[in-house]
């Protein structure tokens, strides 16, 4: 073998072989170690005479199977005994009738039962669904399994429950039998997917995620949030006591019981309105659900066809209004236009000063300090006119117009028309307190109107108009016109919803396209007169009239 | 002796020919029985017609949802359209605000046909195949369509 | 017989060795995983909890499959960089496609155990990697139709995933491993330049120590990795809640990125492109370079392209992994 002799085998080839081997066998080593060092650690199985067993139960809830160890580290149901801490002897409260053989433990606490370590189990993570219920959070389980009716050891959970009814929630949300609404998303089986601090977060602030939602904050205090999030929280997807027939059973018994109990007669004008939760949002006399406007003066601002209407579809009159349309019998519907039609000499503000006809009628929208962040404006479909220092915005606008649209409204907004509740002199007081208090600029002030560029003859429509309409246009009202472009969230005041036919009904073509020229001061419309040619934006206010379907309408007085 | 060649050549392609064609056919028989079994799935699950609700449960202009089968009935005048309310973004079941829908996962906006407004969502919501029998709107849940289809109501005495 | 430079780590860098330690591992630790779970929706979650808490050495070994999987994904697409750069394909265009058909599997296999723990990240990220297969025309649809069980993903799409990753994949990998590893012989070992002197060693036992120093210091590389990260899992798989940003899994998260800004473009048009460029750079690479040279002058213009797609693609990955927070938007991550 000549070849042999010759050839010069690497030499570091074998120290290496060795080395890697070692390397690996210690790791490998280490490894094991770690993993029978955990396996102890978890299971205890240090101390003499505790079982290394796993404790593997299987619970059957109603013909699902549910298995768990959680008696590993919690036997029957006391405090988890951990290695190194002194052994805790508090055992789990007294649960009769409910015995911990038959129910397991995750049917009253969550958690996840399969696990063995101490974050997952206990449900900490991700959307913390199954976040383990502890003291006075069980009994938010209590009504996965029960009837909704008063229950010894869940009254917060119960009066959550009445919460809910009680503060509208059901004309928005479903949940589960009460037949409630479809503007939010269905609670039926929200106690599934969220956990308990997750679903007090969207009660207490309703707009973090998504940030256009339309849910308002309801006024509520932590402990009745906590007390719908108890209710909200038994809303499963599968109840572990209930076969699907038990369970039909039970809806159709609470759709029944809670249906009863219509008024028969009104007492008060208050008393219908209570019962359909309208004050749950809005105001009426003397109580307020500070979500919504002011009812107390309807009986002065809208006639019954209005109001009718308005409950019928609330979007007819006012688009984008958040108000969900109520089902209501025709018996119902008449008493509440009753209600709210019912001229109480008592109610009339007689004899007030302006401050106090502002703090009364404009301060709930418009802000005592009248930068239009009232305390419903989040709730409102348009914002609030900003009165704080804009006289450049009030420079424009003629005297006539501005009492034009207190006295009469402005359509397709939640402005009403206060004519008939103050008088003209009244009116002219009022205007004469927010120039001299909150614009802060004199009355008589008036910048002369900037002229118009001369409008073309022909229209001019076509893809160059529609293409320059989406470059300027719609980042802010959208490529629809509805004032949900991408980046309407920015701005507060909203970008104006160009659909909105009522408003635009109301405006001269020549006061469309201004604001387009000029832009509108107090809001983030910038003039646009230097950027696109005159032919545009006339061509713009065309669109808006497309968009609209406000054609061929023109105001007579402006 | 000499064989013709031509008779050979003749014999042999015949015969190759028929064999590999006899063999290219077992192994197009057996795709095809394969390829549907492989592809079988699609055709449980959603594909189907659901009976949805009667006829006068929609009256005019109305949006009315059925979240169990994730679709909303639309009525305007005469026509009826089944859309779907499955947001085209990652699925959620949309909401019916106004005449809009509503996405309440991360805020998609749709218009009444729709069309999307804003939103991660790109994609405008698609239609089903919409019919009626015997005054019952039925629904074919599976199959989506891009453009809507929609149900002309012949005019009929009180149907809302 | 081999020559002397097939010993030599620079010629190779062991990288098709580093794949199939992995290989050999994931088969080790999926087979005992095997054990223990089960493919349904309702049982999967719990399963897989259990293989990591209660069960022994259940936690290491699902670390290891997870690790070996990725390491597995990267090691493959250096060694195909390797195979490139070094033009190794010369003459071996069959085999150059077997290895990409393997690629194809490392990422199929990769995908269809994704979805098994059943959990928020799975479930999601699989919604929007099928999603992102929508977007090829004609065939996009039905591929995710199958993969899925139908248009939604729900029970049938767990058994497919389970049945694909645990017996259909593993049938084609011991097929698509075995003719990679038999062209390689039959080519006549690695690929290399001719050479004035040629010196041949045994395999025996040369090449066999050298593969297995590879091999365990591939271990060794798992074993220490597996000390401090962790095989992930989230909470139980909610399809009414996405979570947002949804993300498809990292080695997809690129393409995800390139489709938001442009779907023809970035969906569809690129990768096919890429593939296509990989699929025929044996034909196209008309140089006289031989095979087993580094960056051979002659390949020049190849390499350069190979360079640019590889570094554009990690660009993208990084950007869609690190760089997009909630609805796409963009952000950098120390913020």
């Amino acid at each position: 073998m000549a070849q042999r002799s010759n050839r010069k085998d690497p030499s570091w080839l074998s120290p290496l072989l060795l080395a890697a081997i070692l390397l690996t066998l210690s790791l490998a080593l280490v490894l094991a170690y770690k993993g029978w060092k955990e396996d102890r650690v978890l299971h205890h199985s240090d101390q003499k005479g505790s079982s290394k067993i796993i404790a593997d139960i299987m619970v059957n809830l109603s013909g699902i199977p549910y298995r768990e160890h959680c008696m590993t580290c919690h036997p029957q149901g006391k405090a988890a005994n951990l290695p190194g801490q002194p052994v805790a002897s508090r055992n789990h409260p007294a649960i009769v009738p409910h015995s911990m053989n038959d129910l397991g433990c995750t049917g009253c606490h969550f958690g996840e039962g399969m696990a063995g370590d101490l974050i997952i189990s206990h449900g900490r993570i991700g959307m913390k669904s199954r976040k383990v219920l502890a003291g006075e959070n069980v009994q938010a389980s209590c009504y996965r399994c029960h009837d909704l009716k008063p229950l010894p050891g869940a009254e917060k959970a119960w009066e959550g429950f009445q919460l809910f009814s009680m503060n509208a929630c059901d004309t928005c949300h479903n949940a589960d039998g009460l037949s409630g609404g479809i503007y939010g998303p269905d609670l039926s089986a929200v106690g599934s997917s969220l956990g308990l601090s997750q679903i007090q977060t969207a009660i207490n602030d309703p707009k973090a995620d998504p940030e256009n939602s339309i849910m308002p904050k309801f006024s509520l205090s932590p402990e009745q949030i906590k007390a719908i999030s108890y209710f909200l929280k038994s809303r499963v997807k599968e109840s572990p006591y209930e076969t699907p027939m038990i369970r039909m059973v039970r809806l159709e018994k609470q759709v029944q019981s809670i249906g009863k109990g219509t008024v028969k007669v009104p007492v008060t004008a208050g008393d219908i309105l209570r019962e359909k939760k309208c004050l749950a949002c809005h105001k009426f006399q003397t109580e307020d659900g500070q979500i919504a406007p002011d009812l107390s003066y309807m009986a002065y601002m809208r006639d019954k066809n209005y109001i009718m209407d308005f409950l019928y579809r609330p979007g007819k009159r006012i688009p984008g209004a958040v108000m969900p349309s109520i089902n209501l019998t025709r018996e119902e519907e008449g008493w509440i236009v009753r209600s709210l039609q019912q001229k109480n000499p008592e109610n009339h503000l007689h004899g007030m000063y302006p401050r106090h006809f502002y703090m009364t009628l404009c301060q709930r929208c418009h802000a005592a300090k009248g930068d239009g962040l009232g305390m419903i404006q989040p709730n409102l479909a348009n914002f609030p006119r900003v009165f704080w220092k804009n006289g450049e915005f009030f420079r424009w606008v003629p005297d006539e117009r501005m009492i034009k649209s207190i006295k009469k409204g402005i359509p397709g907004t939640s402005m009403p028309p206060y004519g008939e509740l103050l008088g003209d002199d009244a009116i002219n007081s009022l205007v004469d307190l927010l120039f001299r208090d909150l614009i802060r600029t004199d009355r008589k002030d008036k910048s002369p109107v900037p002229t118009l560029p001369q409008r073309p003859a022909g229209i001019l429509t076509g893809k160059k108009v529609e293409k320059e309409f989406a470059k300027y246009c719609s980042s802010c009202h959208g490529v629809a016109g509805n004032g949900k472009g991408p980046d309407y969230l920015k701005y507060l005041p909203r970008p104006r919803d160009l659909t909105n036919r009522l408003y635009f009904l109301s405006l001269t073509d020549e006061r469309i396209a201004f604001s387009v020229f000029y832009g509108v001061p107090g809001t983030a419309m910038r003039p646009f007169a230097s950027k696109i040619s005159p032919e545009s934006i006339w061509s713009f206010v065309n669109r808006i009239r497309e968009l609209s379907k406000s054609h061929g309408e023109t105001s007579k007085s402006n | 002796m000499e064989k013709p060649v031509n008779q050979i050549n003749r014999r042999e392609f015949l015969f190759k020919a028929i064999l590999y064609s006899g063999l290219g056919a077992v192994a197009a028989v057996l795709t095809w029985i394969f390829l549907n079994l492989w592809t079988a799935a699609s055709r449980f699950s959603s594909a189907r017609w659901v009976l949805v609700a009667p006829l006068n449960r929609f009256r005019s202009d109305s949006i009315v949802p059925f979240p169990e089968y994730k679709i909303a009935i639309l009525r305007t005048g005469q026509k009826l359209g089944a859309i779907s309310l499955e947001c085209t973004h990652l699925g959620c079941l949309l909401n019916v605000v106004e005449q809009d829908f509503f996405c309440p996962c991360h805020g998609s906006d749709f218009g009444p046909l729709g069309q999307v407004y804003s939103g991660p969502a790109t994609v405008s919501l698609p239609w089903h195949d919409i019919m009626d029998r015997e005054d019952k709107i039925w629904v074919h849940l599976g199959e989506k369509l891009k453009n809507p289809k929609w149900l002309i109501l012949e005019e009929r005495s009180p149907a809302g | 017989m081999i020559r002397r430079r097939t010993l030599d780590p620079s010629s190779t860098l062991g990288l098709g060795i580093v794949c199939m330690t992995c290989l050999l591992l994931l088969v080790a630790t999926g087979l005992s995983l095997l054990l223990y779970y089960v493919p349904h929706q309702d049982h999967a979650y719990e399963r897989i909890l259990h293989i990591m808490t209660a069960l022994k050495y259940g936690k290491i070994i699902r670390n290891l499959h997870y690790l070996a999987a990725n390491v597995l994904l990267i090691a493959g697409i250096l060694h195909l960089a390797r195979v490139f750069f070094t033009g190794s394909y010369k003459g071996r265009w069959l085999n150059w496609i077997y290895g990409l058909f393997l690629l194809a599997l490392i990422f199929l296999s990769n995908y269809t155990g994704y979805l098994l723990p059943w959990d928020q990240r799975s479930y999601w990220a699989i919604k929007v990697g099928s999603s992102l297969m929508t977007y090829f025309p004609w065939v996009g649809p039905s591929i995710k139709n199958f993969i899925l069980g139908g248009e939604e993903i729900g029970p049938e799409t767990l058994i497919r995933c389970f049945g694909l990753h645990v017996a259909v994949l593993p049938f084609l990998w011991t097929i698509l491993v075995s003719l990679h590893f038999w062209r390689i012989r039959k080519d006549g070992g690695l690929a290399a330049p001719e050479e004035e002197k040629v010196s041949r060693l045994p395999s025996s036992p040369l090449l066999f120590r050298a593969e297995l120093v590879v091999a365990f210091l591939t271990l060794a590389l798992l074993f220490s990795l597996s000390l401090f990260i962790g095989a992930p899992l989230t909470d139980r798989a909610d399809p009414l809640h996405p979570p947002n940003p949804a993300k498809a899994p990292w080695y997809f998260v690129g393409i995800q990125e390139m489709l938001s800004h442009s779907a023809t473009l970035g969906g569809v048009v690129i990768p096919v492109l890429i593939g296509l460029f990989l699929f025929f750079s044996p034909v196209i690479d008309r140089s006289e370079e031989p095979g087993g040279k580094w960056f051979g002058k002659g390949r020049l213009t190849l390499n350069v392209l190979f360079a640019l797609i590889f570094l554009g693609q990690f660009f993208m990955i990084i950007i869609g992994q690190w760089f997009r927070t909630t609805n796409w938007v963009f952000k950098f991550p120390w913020q």
